[in-house]
């Protein structure tokens, strides 16, 4: 719970740091705005950890499967 | 600001960028294939580096308006710096969690991966905030420390090196065992395929495939070093049971009494030059997306450095996890990247020799200054 709350108040700071940039610019505004909404909605997956493994699962079992035929192991 | 690297820092940046990360468990996987014929391997992957290299600028050098490659903001453009961005994300959560678990088992075993995380991700994001004339510079005078270091190596350890431990040399049944274990390396080695992001911002640019190749070459001459010394000192039987076999050679260094602890110095001066790689990354996928957006600022390289280190923990379960991920899952889709990467990078440029051609008026009319330039 530490993680999450330590990232999504990192973000904060670095909003309120930058703030009259971000009034400023409208896309940059938006787009930063995205990128903070994805990564804090990430670090949701340092609680939840399994779901993410999955992914890493889902290449392991396609692409690590190729190689393990190719090494012969 | 247009930002202007050389020749020399290119070469030096991606012969960090191939060799930096990977000397940590990627040599341990070759010789625990090819156990004492591994030295052949880093050869093989210096031919494959140059293949790659030469697909990727294949007509580079008769491109006129060389800042139309990514400021052009054509479909294609986007499509190959997404595709960077994909493979450089997955390279930096990666390394991320491969030097987390390096420096969790070697140096803090009490402080939480979190927080080791998250000193790294804070450091990384210093040295790309600054931009890519930085990393450059870092890189240009951290990874000459490590060249030093690399030489001195099996220099130091002579006195522990049996040439013995290279016999039976080759022969005719190796060659399954050198070839499936070239097949590992081949996906580390073509990292530096990325470099293409800046390679517009290198002067003189007519030079470049050059600088890369001698990159490539640096990197491989250390990887190879890296080999020769595991296998020598300790063995091709010890290196493939061992974890982290290239800490374990540098344990072995005994030069005086009062100088035991030889392996913490070598360490401090081999993490700047891991910071320098994991900085390139940052900044790459920070220019793909300007590319893919078309639109400069550094805001975004906060919520994605921070993004890169969730995902470096939560990716991976254990070290085992990100090892068989590192070297089993990444083999093929590494090499799988980089080549549709130089290929889609390749057909880039041949689009843009070819619009050069037929509107001749427009050549010295492109774009000053591509997506991403910032000092």
């Amino acid at each position: 719970m530490l993680e999450v709350l330590f990232i999504i108040g990192f973000l904060l700071a670095t909003g309120i740091f930058n703030y009259k940039t971000l009034k400023n610019d409208k896309k940059e505004k938006w787009l930063f705005l995205t990128f903070c909404i994805i990564t804090a909605l990430s670090s949701v997956f340092l609680i939840y950890d399994q779901v993410m493994f999955r992914y890493t699962d889902l290449l392991s079992n396609t692409f690590g499967s190729i190689t393990e035929r190719m090494v012969g192991k | 600001m247009t930002s202007r690297i050389s020749n020399l820092q290119i070469a030096l940046l991606s012969g960090n960028f191939v060799v930096s990360t990977t000397i940590v468990s990627v040599p341990q996987a070759l010789i625990d294939l090819s156990m004492q014929n591994t030295w052949v391997i880093p050869p093989l992957l210096f031919g494959y580096i140059f293949v790659l290299v030469t697909i990727a600028l294949w007509g580079f050098k008769k491109v006129k308006n060389y800042d139309g490659i990514w400021g052009g903001n054509h479909l294609l453009a986007r499509g190959t710096a997404l595709l960077v961005l994909v493979f450089l994300f997955h390279i930096l959560a990666r390394d991320l969690r491969t030097i987390t678990n390096f420096t969790k088992h070697v140096l803090l075993p009490l402080t939480p991966g979190f927080v080791i995380t998250m000193l790294f991700v804070l450091s990384i994001l210093y040295i790309a905030w600054a931009g890519i004339e930085v990393i450059a510079r870092f890189t240009e005078l951290y990874f000459l420390y490590l060249i030093i270091i690399m030489i001195f190596l099996p220099l130091s350890l002579i006195p522990q090196i049996e040439l013995s431990r290279f016999e039976p040399v080759l022969g005719l049944g190796t060659i399954p065992s050198i070839l499936q274990s070239g097949f590992i390396g081949l996906a580390s080695a073509g990292e530096l395929i990325v470099f293409i992001l800046v390679i517009t911002m290198v002067k003189p640019i007519g030079d470049a495939r050059r600088s890369f190749i001698l990159g490539g070459a640096i990197g491989m001459f250390m990887l190879s070093v890296m080999i020769f010394s595991q296998i020598s000192v300790l063995s091709a039987v010890i290196t493939s049971f061992s974890l982290y076999p290239s800490y374990q050679l540098v344990q072995q260094i005994r030069l005086t009494e009062f100088l035991d602890r030889l392996d913490l110095v070598i360490v401090s001066f081999y993490y700047p030059s891991v910071f320098a790689k994991m900085a390139f990354s940052l900044y790459g996928i920070h220019r793909c997306l300007e590319i893919v957006l078309n639109k400069k600022s550094r805001l975004q390289l906060v919520p994605l450095a921070l993004l890169a280190g969730v995902m470096s923990i939560a990716l991976f379960k254990n070290p085992i996890h990100n090892y068989t991920f590192e070297i089993f899952t990444w083999a093929t889709l590494g090499l799988m990247l980089e080549l549709l990467i130089a290929v889609m990078f390749a057909v880039l440029i041949w689009r843009i020799r070819r619009k050069e051609k037929h509107s001749p008026g427009q050549q010295s009319a492109g774009s000053s200054e591509s997506p991403g330039h910032f000092g």
